[in-house]
């Protein structure tokens, strides 16, 4: 009997998102009812196959207490046992079982085989493949049946029932008659089902293999942590808002005045706030490897850890009969988080104008997140109106122009086709302009918006914006 | 059997002769300029579909000749009209600060606009395939490579390098070449998705090939732009054709105008004889 494993718990919570119905049975095997959760998955082997790519981030490590399996069955006549077990034996790899009922997906996962057995006579094929040592209460008497020559289940059901009892008590008829009938008996103590305790807050850590120097190469580790989080977000019914990871960095020898002493660096908080609350591993995964591909390590890490700082019941699904062909707001929040995570939240600005007449300083663009808090121009009902054409493109600094003759000059000679605007302002914050502005159109047609200055320290014409 | 050759719009929507203009292609949107969208396949902007616009530099009035979808998309408070999507219309890398003013002035919600900086081109390129993919974004525009000593990649260089490149003026560079990968992915992302997707580009990138099914150049000109076709579905043309752009920057007129090019029957030019007239 293998110990058993501490994947278990971390597995059966990020398992949580198939099934509620989900129980951790002896020997490191979750089981899971799926009946329920058939259509919704697309049916059992496309639920299937996704049980297996969770169970594949986990197996990603390698360890050394065994690996879980999960069994599944789509039978919807057995209300108790429709499971889908995760054995963990001393396989280094997950196994994955289907059977019409938890007994038999328990004994199908415990063998190390897996596969699936929802027919009649597919679990007869099952059983006489399955070694006799799987059945717990028969473990004593494996010597002797070992020299009867009964070596697997099906030779164990052939045998005489009354002889059966006599030399080995009624357990080993228990439980093949519970397997037969397909009923998990917690009572009977066959099998002692334990439904998976999940904490009030997500707080889970994982502790590397080995350190681990570049962020990117984190990800694995963190996807872990997300399946996980996603697992206990569906088990309680929770979306997540935000969640910080934090990277726990070795020890090491820092050269300051009391040196010879090792000292841990705090840890690296990684804050990830999502656009929408959501409880989709595909997108907390990708913004996730975003942040990560942006971090640069101070020292090598060895454990990762994931809170969900800020989590809120979760929205149903829309119930729309026709979805919105642009997609739900969610989705674009979702999009803008992401562009951010990758790009810098400084990044992605959308307009927060002051009222000022210098247009350095009235077209001020700030990140997504402040301009949204406090919009003042667009709360007061809009922006002014400008009396005069206003270019689209603001240079960052205006550049000084040639002349040629009494012309501005850029490119080619450029004519002013609109009166002057004078701004004269600033005088109140330190930054006083006196400036006459131009439409200004040069020989091919280009308009630019010019400006003349007569201050003191650069006086002369210099182009300060281009009409899109 | 007749002798008399089959139309081929009457076996299929898509099939169409070298002389005709593509039908029955993807959805189209109107531009909003009647002579500009008798040229196009479809008789509009293409929807789901990577459109390039070549421009000598920027200002010549790109945004005006995309103003009346902005317009549709976003209008302003103040018009009245309800807004198709909040924050639909994604600008990449523009190369200089956007002026919200100006958008108002043109009637539209500056608020409806996001605008992303990308340090490099591969991220502005990853920023605009993400937001095709996600199919949320209504209009989505990218320079690529376009007035490069701009404001979106002029701050990611040394001071030094940035002061030197800013003097250089805004007189187009030499874009960083495009791999044809890069185009494909994002004309790829952008068939998944609705939304209309504009692509800037220099110049003197019009002899490189690429899959976008319409590459239009862009001229400056007296009160408009001219609009050279280097490729769109349907036959060539070779004269460049003049789009007068709305709200003209220019107020006084002191010269009657003497560009053969522009119809006398022009409205534009028309209004603008008035004009002249009057001050003189």
């Amino acid at each position: 009997m293998s110990p058993p494993s501490t994947l278990l718990q971390p597995v059966a919570c990020a398992l949580l998102r198939f099934t509620p119905d989900l129980a951790l049975a002896p020997e490191s095997i979750v089981l899971m009812d799926v009946t329920a959760s058939l259509r919704l998955f697309g049916g059992i082997r496309r639920l299937r196959a996704q049980v297996r790519q969770v169970l594949a981030a986990f197996d990603a490590a390698p360890a050394r207490c065994g690996a879980p399996a999960v069994a599944a069955d789509g039978r919807p006549a057995a209300p108790l046992a429709a499971p889908a077990s995760a054995g963990a034996g001393a396989a280094e790899s997950a196994i994955v079982s289907v059977a019409a009922s938890g007994p038999a997906a328990w004994m199908l996962a415990r063998s190390g085989r897996g596969g699936s057995a929802l027919t009649r006579r597919s679990w007869r094929r099952a059983l006489a493949q399955v070694p006799l040592a799987v059945a717990p209460p028969a473990r004593p008497f494996a010597d002797w049946f070992r020299d009867l020559g009964c070596e697997t289940l099906a030779d164990l059901r052939r045998l005489p029932r009354v002889g059966l009892k006599k030399r080995c008590g009624p357990a080993v008829l228990d439980w093949l008659d519970q397997l037969a009938l397909g009923h998990g008996d917690s009572a009977t103590g066959f099998m002692p089902y334990r439904r998976l305790e999940l904490p009030p807050e997500f707080d889970a850590a994982f502790e590397l293999p080995d350190h681990i120097e570049h962020a990117p190469a984190l990800q694995w580790a963190a996807q872990r942590l997300i399946l996980q989080l996603c697992g206990w977000l569906a088990g309680r019914r929770q979306d997540v808002t935000a969640f910080t990871v934090m990277l726990a960095h070795e020890r090491r020898q820092h050269r300051t005045p009391s040196a010879g002493r090792l000292l841990a660096d705090g840890p690296t908080a990684l804050p990830i706030t999502l656009g929408a609350p959501s409880h989709d591993p595909v997108i907390l995964i990708r913004l996730v490897q975003e942040h990560l591909a942006r971090l640069i390590l101070p020292a090598s890490v060895i454990s990762v850890r994931l809170k969900a700082t800020r989590f809120q019941a979760a929205r149903g699904p829309s119930l729309d009969l026709f979805p919105e062909p642009g997609g739900t707001p969610q989705d674009h929040a979702q999009l803008l988080a992401l562009l951010s995570a990758r790009l810098g939240a400084e990044n992605l600005l959308a307009p927060a104008p002051v009222a000022d007449h210098r247009p350095e300083r009235a077209a001020r663009w700030a990140p997504l997140d402040q301009a949204a808090s406090g919009r003042p121009a667009a709360a007061r009902g809009g922006f002014p109106d400008a009396p005069l054409p206003r270019p689209a493109w603001l240079l960052d600094a205006p550049i000084p122009l040639a002349m040629q003759g009494p012309r501005p000059f850029y490119g080619t000679p450029l004519r002013l086709v609109s009166p002057a605007e004078r701004l004269d302002c600033g005088w109140q914050d330190g930054g006083p302009v006196t400036r006459d502005y131009f439409v200004a159109e040069d020989e091919s047609g280009v308009c630019y918006w010019i400006f003349r200055t007569q201050d003191a320290d650069a006086p002369g014409w210099f182009l300060h914006g281009l009409f899109g | 059997m007749s002798a008399r050759p089959v139309r081929p719009e009457i076996i299929h929507p898509s099939l169409w002769r070298a002389s005709q203009l593509a039908r029955g292609g993807a959805a189209c949107v109107d531009t909003g300029h009647a002579a500009l969208s008798a040229e196009l396949p479809g008789g509009g902007w293409p929807v789901g579909s990577l459109t390039e616009l070549l421009l000598p530099q920027p200002g010549i009035g790109e945004l005006r000749l995309l103003l009346p979808v902005l317009r549709r998309l976003v209008p302003s408070p103040s018009s009245g009209q309800p807004a198709v999507a909040r924050r639909s219309v994604l600008l990449i890398q523009p190369p200089h600060v956007l002026q919200p003013l100006a958008l108002n002035g043109w009637g539209v919600d500056p608020g409806g606009v996001v605008l992303l900086r990308a340090a490099r081109q591969a991220d502005a390129f990853w920023a605009a395939e993400q937001a095709l993919q996600a199919g949320t974004c209504r209009l989505v525009l990218l320079w690529a490579g376009v007035g490069l000593p701009g404001a979106a990649q002029g701050r990611e260089r040394l001071p030094g390098e940035g002061a030197g490149a800013r003097q250089g003026g805004v007189r187009p560079g030499a874009g960083a070449a495009i791999r044809p990968g890069a185009l494909r992915r994002l004309n790829l992302a952008a068939q998944a998705g609705s939304a209309l997707f504009f692509m800037f580009r220099p110049s003197c990138d019009a002899d490189q090939p690429s899959l976008a099914p319409l590459r239009l150049a862009l001229a400056p000109a007296c009160g408009g732009v001219r609009v050279a076709f280097i490729k769109r579905r349907g036959p060539r043309r070779d004269e460049l054709l003049f789009v007068p752009l709305a709200p003209s920057p220019v107020l006084l007129d002191h010269h009657v105008r003497l560009d053969r090019r522009v119809s006398a029957f022009d409205p534009v030019a028309a209004r603008r004889l008035r004009t002249a007239a009057i001050h003189a």
